[in-house]
């Protein structure tokens, strides 16, 4: 069984794809992809969720035979506005919307209804592991006779008030501050074109195994993987400071590595995600 | 006509559901709200009930019991005149 | 391509109805409905709202499971269930290869009290807020329970322990997995209290599923989780084998975020494929553990799609007139009860159900005995997710 990657689409803080940018997030016009009607309710996140997915699968006519959601926080500005709403009026006469924009599956749900798509859909929330977990699912789906085709999408979000407590919870190193983004990928297991690119490795090791298990040569190794240090890394290769410290930072350098013009002349690359204790090796290899 | 109150009332409604499709002096307010009219649904329906509760003190304890006020605009703002009385 | 079959060599479970297994077994069969007064939760609706509360505060269940102070509420519960389905199927946990759990609390039964800190201005414990997220949970109890491999959290609202059970299956049907541990946990939280209650779909009174005058679900709490193996696995090391998971769909109805569609086409969908996926027919179904809330919209959808899949309508019953809904966790609640039902070859009854919504539904209302062989279990959730897994009697050679 073969997974390949046909396009992803990314919505990524302004420094990592134009280096000495501010390290904002950049915003497309989200109207280009949703109704305004349908943007009242949406939090930043499924914005950007959407957004990401739409244009992921812009021109695509084809089926879809599954939507996977990978978030680490989900909605958590609408998870803020509700219980600051519960706090201050003592939980009486609470307005609905912030509750349940707040559910995880709320992004997956909306790609569901906005597509009119009554197949598998799942939401996974693994912190730094959701979107490998998220992928490792994907494969699941893709792992049959027939030709199907999967739409992964990663977001996750952060506002000026949940800063401020993240800051507080002194978690991260000095300087770093927690980001967001979104991105989206349109999977299947039967490749379409030449500028596919086929996924051939998928591991999760322990980070005290990671040097040895990419061996001597790191040329086309990338780092997404905030808690990695590796000495065998060219400091061009480690998205980690220009995507930001959050749960998804590997998915959001993935989709970023599938379109950089400097990996788009390679054969292969290596992206490392993952967390403190393990890494999430992929490995893609063009068709 | 719209008076001074349903005016208000409709901006308030705006600001509350967050309704940016539709420019303020496009709504009609004798169009029913739910449905094809302006496009509200039952979350709204509990949104107009809270904003109710908060603006204008009227209560009511689910959206079986609003259903004959929420119409229109117009209607609902009529209500609260009403009970304002 | 592999197809193993997938069976169940142990369960755990606690719930308004009993810390374990066997005292579940004794309420259900007993019509000792769970659900009452709130004496934990510190909730303004402390009076008004009954709940599926489980008797045993967090310093109780702390010592029960010696985890510290600032453990969430779920991930205690969990442990306590966890604990009893390991014992129960002979394994040791460094035998488990995956662990995938489910839950849309988290830890924000900890986070809400210091939030509650935040916006009065008084001191707050900003370390509490490292347990927040759903998937900190699954970690904790990796770790906890000395599970080599790491865990993976489903959020899917009320289908996400459903999720988690067809994940497994999946994955040892396929042969990529031997042992997998999966279930769900979400405990009471000020937060879903009233997210819930600001829906109106509370009722202030006790639930009444599929009744014709219902008026809406209670909130419960609990955890549940199964130990899941190849059916070559289970017999190498001689285990007893409980039941076979062997039906599962997942599909979405794609109507709106918290309704569902009047035809409840995702749910008849999930039925549906789940039969397939078993390899059976409608008629085979002996029995249905309905997804079953008491809400107008849950009951009239769900109905519908039992309706549409079925031409005879088995018996089916909702156990959540016992217990409440207990959110992520309903699914492996109610996958545990479905074991027990085919080992008993009993079916448990709808709570204070008195008149149909139609009168081809009518629910089972007395304890019943049975020929079970295959129990299908609903799980229904917000974002429209609809889990349907089936459940069936292991005969013994």
């Amino acid at each position: 069984m073969s997974v390949y990657v046909h396009t992803a689409h990314v919505i990524a803080p302004h420094r990592l794809t134009m280096k000495g940018a501010s390290s904002g997030l950049a915003e497309p016009d989200y109207s280009r992809h949703i109704d305004i009607r349908q943007m009242r309710r949406m939090s930043k996140l499924i914005k950007m969720g959407v957004y990401s997915s739409m244009s992921t699968i812009e021109g695509y006519t084809g089926e879809l035979d599954g939507i996977i959601v990978a978030t680490g926080l989900g909605s958590i500005s609408d998870t803020y506005t509700f219980m600051k709403n519960m706090i201050d009026r003592a939980e009486s006469m609470l307005a609905p919307t912030a509750f349940i924009q707040s559910t995880h599956n709320t992004l997956a749900g909306t790609l569901g209804i906005l597509l009119a798509n009554h197949s598998y859909n799942i939401t996974w929330s693994q912190r730094y592991l959701s979107l490998h977990f998220a992928l490792q699912d994907a494969m699941l789906q893709l792992d049959t006779t027939d030709h199907r085709q999967i739409l992964l999408t990663a977001a996750d979000e952060v506002t000026d008030e949940v800063r401020n407590i993240i800051d507080q919870m002194e978690c991260l190193p000095e300087g770093i501050d927690w980001s967001e983004g979104a991105v989206s990928f349109l999977i299947s297991n039967q490749r379409r074109s030449d500028r596919d690119w086929k996924l051939i490795r998928q591991e999760l090791i322990p980070n005290h195994f990671v040097a040895d298990t990419i061996g001597p040569d790191w040329s086309d190794v990338f780092n997404c993987n905030n808690f990695l240090k590796l000495e065998s890394l060219s400091p061009e290769h480690d998205l980690t400071m220009d995507i930001g410290h959050y749960f998804l930072t590997d998915a959001i350098g993935l989709g970023h590595l599938l379109s950089y013009p400097d990996v788009e002349k390679r054969d292969r690359f290596i992206s490392l995600g993952g967390d403190e204790e393990h890494t999430s090796l992929l490995e893609f290899q063009r068709v | 006509m719209e008076t001074d109150f349903v005016e208000d009332f409709k901006q308030k409604l705006i600001e509350r559901l967050n309704i940016k499709h539709i420019d303020p002096k496009d709504i009609d307010i004798d169009a029913p709200i739910f449905g094809d009219g302006l496009g509200l649904d039952s979350i709204d329906a509990l949104e107009i009930i809270v904003m109710l509760d908060d603006e204008y003190n009227i209560k009511f304890n689910n959206p079986d019991e609003a259903k004959h006020v929420f119409t229109s605009i117009r209607n609902i703002a009529n209500y609260i005149e009403t009970q304002q009385k | 391509m592999i197809s193993r079959e997938v069976v169940i060599t142990g369960m755990g479970i606690n719930s308004c109805l009993g810390m374990n297994v066997t005292e579940n077994l004794f309420s259900l069969t007993h019509s000792l409905c769970g659900i009452g007064e709130m004496t934990i939760l510190p909730s303004h609706h402390k009076n008004t709202l009954p709940v599926g509360e489980i008797k045993y505060d967090n310093h109780a269940l702390g010592i029960m499971t010696r985890f510290g102070p600032s453990t969430p509420r779920s991930v205690l519960l969990s442990a306590l269930s966890i604990r009893e389905a390991v014992l129960m199927s002979g394994i040791s946990t460094e035998q488990v290869e995956a662990f995938i759990y489910a839950t849309t609390v988290g830890g924000i039964d900890l986070s809400e009290i210091q939030m509650g800190r935040y916006f009065k201005d008084e001191k707050v414990d900003y370390s509490v807020f490292s347990t927040h997220d759903n998937g900190r949970s699954a970690d904790i109890l990796t770790s906890h329970f000395e599970i080599s491999c790491r865990g993976m959290t489903i959020s899917t609202a009320c289908s996400s322990a459903a999720n988690a059970i067809l994940q497994a299956a999946e994955q040892i049907r396929r042969g990529l997995k031997e042992i997998v541990i999966a279930g769900g946990a979400d405990a009471l939280s000020l937060f879903t209290l009233n997210g819930f209650n600001s829906l109106m779909i509370l009722d202030k009174s006790l639930c009444q599923p599929f009744d014709r005058d219902r008026r809406g679900l209670n909130l419960g709490e609990g955890s549940a989780f199964l130990v899941l193996e190849s059916k070559e696995s289970a017999q190498k090391r001689g285990a007893e084998i409980l039941g076979i998971v062997s039906g599962w769909a997942n599909t979405n109805d794609a109507h709106h975020q918290t309704a569902s569609s009047e035809t409840g086409e995702g749910a008849a969908m999930a039925m549906s494929r789940a039969i397939q996926v078993a390899e059976l027919q409608p008629e085979d179904i002996d029995h249905i553990n309905a997804h079953g809330t008491g809400t107008g919209n849950n009951d009239a959808s769900e109905g519908s799609a039992i309706l549409s899949t079925f031409t005879h309508v088995p018996p089916f019953t909702s156990t959540k007139s016992y217990t409440g809904h207990t959110l992520a966790a309903s699914g492996a609640l109610e996958a545990v009860f479905s074991v027990i039902s085919l080992q008993q070859q009993m079916m448990f009854p709808t709570l204070r159900f008195h008149h149909p919504i139609n009168e081809n539904l009518v629910p089972v209302t007395e304890l019943t005995p049975g020929t079970l062989k295959h129990i299908l279990s609903n799980s229904f959730g917000f974002g429209g997710n609809c889990t349907s897994l089936i459940f069936s009697k292991f005969q013994k050679a």
